[in-house]
């Protein structure tokens, strides 16, 4: 094995050490299934590599959450959501320990927005991917970016009982 | 500023954490499948082109193997820690890339696999980063050859899967024994902290090897949601009819690999043996004190279903190959979880003694 390759496969264990959880997360937020949301985790490294080893690649994380995101795209194009968020709420509630904040509703407000609100919001706050990113994972402007999440927040706000 | 809540609400979602075992399990998934494909540089960038010019191919490979020929065949017999094994590798990869039908892809694979095995073999006393290095490369042969069978064409599907059946069963018997002899090394804390990892590593492979299994019978490896269709799957799994058209669709809806009728009665025998391997190794576990509630869970879906295979061999009539399938999908999930169960019963164990 080259040390060329040596490097590469280094590198690519430390982006999973960095990256699986967020992805995992991710995908869960976006599925509702913890099983289904690791098998696309796992799904999406493999592929990865396949691409990586062939072509230089600028930027691995955006190319991780690009092939994620298609992987949950035909998941939903194949299947209707078999579990929802409101389903999972208590596991994901659970999961949590110790938090201040009202999270059982945040999921449940989640799962009213709009799909594409939905995954911009997720992948800002979430997996704290920058505007640009994010712009080019949805074939958005970065305008429209920002507008969309200005927009989510505030439809959040407004479905939130008060 | 309400704005400013939401963000912080969201960002706490962010606390949510992955499973810690199967993070674990990915990476090593992952390190095996990398290992698998640096044996193979460049496979799918070249396969177009060397279709083409496959003669030329051939032809200077035989050069170079000619020229390199006294150093290969020295170092057929390497082990890990010398210095003719990268030669002993890059061999097997080229006789990888002159081999171009799918069913001679296969038995290449397997004998690397088989190679990866016989090197295990030699190096028990040997630091055991050895032996799991050796193990990583034979779970991404596993891991190839159930890639290649899972995207097999439906041109002879019950040859190749038997054959790559029978050989993964092989392997896992010589696992197996692997395993009950690293067992027995009980001196001291160093030795006894080396057994452990030598058999998590065993185990894994094993695991890997009982997956490559389901995957030449065509069954799909999301465990839960496939268990949750299993009616439907075996509804789609019923022996096709003969045809083009048939086998085509076979192929699309993604159903299971037809077996021969013949290869029943066998199949049987293999189900009984795997639920009674299972059942001892449940057993064996059993008697352990310090189980986790995880453990116990693997335990009791393992005896779950393990009930399930025992029940569709008693229902299943000789001829019904779906319903055998079934079984022995039962009994392959079963293995697999005891597997699991075994592996998690490991590695607390080893964390503690490494307090």
């Amino acid at each position: 094995m080259s040390r060329t390759q040596s490097v590469a496969e280094a590198k690519f264990l430390e982006a999973y050490d960095a990256l699986a959880q967020p992805l995992w997360r991710h995908a869960y937020y976006r599925v509702g299934s913890r099983e289904l949301a690791e098998d696309m985790v796992s799904e999406t490294f493999t592929r990865a590599w396949d691409s990586y080893r062939e072509r230089d690649v600028d930027n691995l994380r955006a190319l991780l959450y690009r092939i994620l995101h298609n992987l949950i795209v035909d998941h939903y194009r194949k299947n209707r959501p078999q579990v929802s968020l409101d389903e999972v709420e208590d596991t994901l509630v659970a999961s949590v320990p110790g938090s201040i904040y009202d999270l059982p509703q945040l999921p449940k407000l989640l799962a009213q927005l709009p799909e594409i609100w939905r995954q911009v919001l997720l992948w800002r706050f979430v997996d704290d991917l920058p505007a640009a990113d994010i712009a080019k994972l949805s074939g958005k402007s970065t305008a429209n970016v920002y507008v969309i999440i200005h927009r989510a927040l505030r439809e959040l706000r407004r479905l939130a009982p008060r | 500023m309400w704005f400013s809540d939401y963000r912080t609400k969201l960002s706490n979602l962010r606390q949510l954490p992955a499973r810690r075992g199967w993070l674990d399990g990915t990476r090593a998934q992952l390190a095996a499948y990398i290992v698998s494909r640096s044996l193979l540089p460049g496979e799918h960038r070249i396969s177009h082109q060397f279709r083409l010019a496959t003669p030329l191919a051939a032809a200077l490979t035989a050069l170079l193997l000619i020229m390199v020929g006294a150093t290969g065949v020295a170092a057929q017999h390497s082990l890990p820690h010398e210095v003719l094994y990268p030669v002993k590798l890059a061999v097997e990869r080229v006789e990888l890339a002159v081999t171009l039908g799918r069913t001679e892809r296969v038995q290449i694979r397997l004998k690397h696999a088989d190679a990866r095995l016989a090197e295990v073999g030699q190096l028990t006393d040997r630091p055991p980063e050895l032996v799991v290095g050796a193990l990583a490369r034979y779970e991404g042969e596993v891991v190839a050859t159930s890639k290649l069978v899972s995207d097999a064409s439906i041109d002879q599907p019950s040859t190749l899967s038997d054959i790559v059946r029978k050989r993964l069963v092989r392997q896992q018997q010589f696992l197996q024994r692997i395993n009950e002899e690293t067992d027995d090394e009980d001196d001291g804390d160093e030795q006894r902290k080396h057994s452990l990892i030598k058999r998590v590593a065993v185990m894994r492979a094993l695991k890997a090897s009982s997956e490559g299994e389901l995957a030449s019978l065509g069954v799909e490896l999301l465990p839960e949601q496939s268990e949750a269709n299993s009616t439907a799957d075996e509804v789609k799994a019923k022996p096709p009819e003969s045809g083009p058209d048939a086998a085509e669709s076979l192929y699309t809806t993604g159903a299971a690999i037809p077996l021969p009728p013949n290869q029943i009665t066998d199949l049987v025998v293999e189900v009984e043996m795997k639920v009674d391997e299972a059942r001892g190794r449940a057993a064996r576990l059993e008697a352990e004190d310090d189980r986790s509630p995880k453990l116990n869970k693997a335990l009791m879906k393992a005896e779950q279903r393990i009930a399930e295979a025992r029940n569709r061999l008693s229902e299943a009539s000789p001829n019904d190959a779906a319903a055998m399938r079934s079984a022995y999908r039962r009994a392959l999930k079963a293995y697999q979880l005891e597997l699991e169960a075994d592996i998690s019963a490991s590695e607390p164990s080893r964390r503690r003694r490494d307090k």
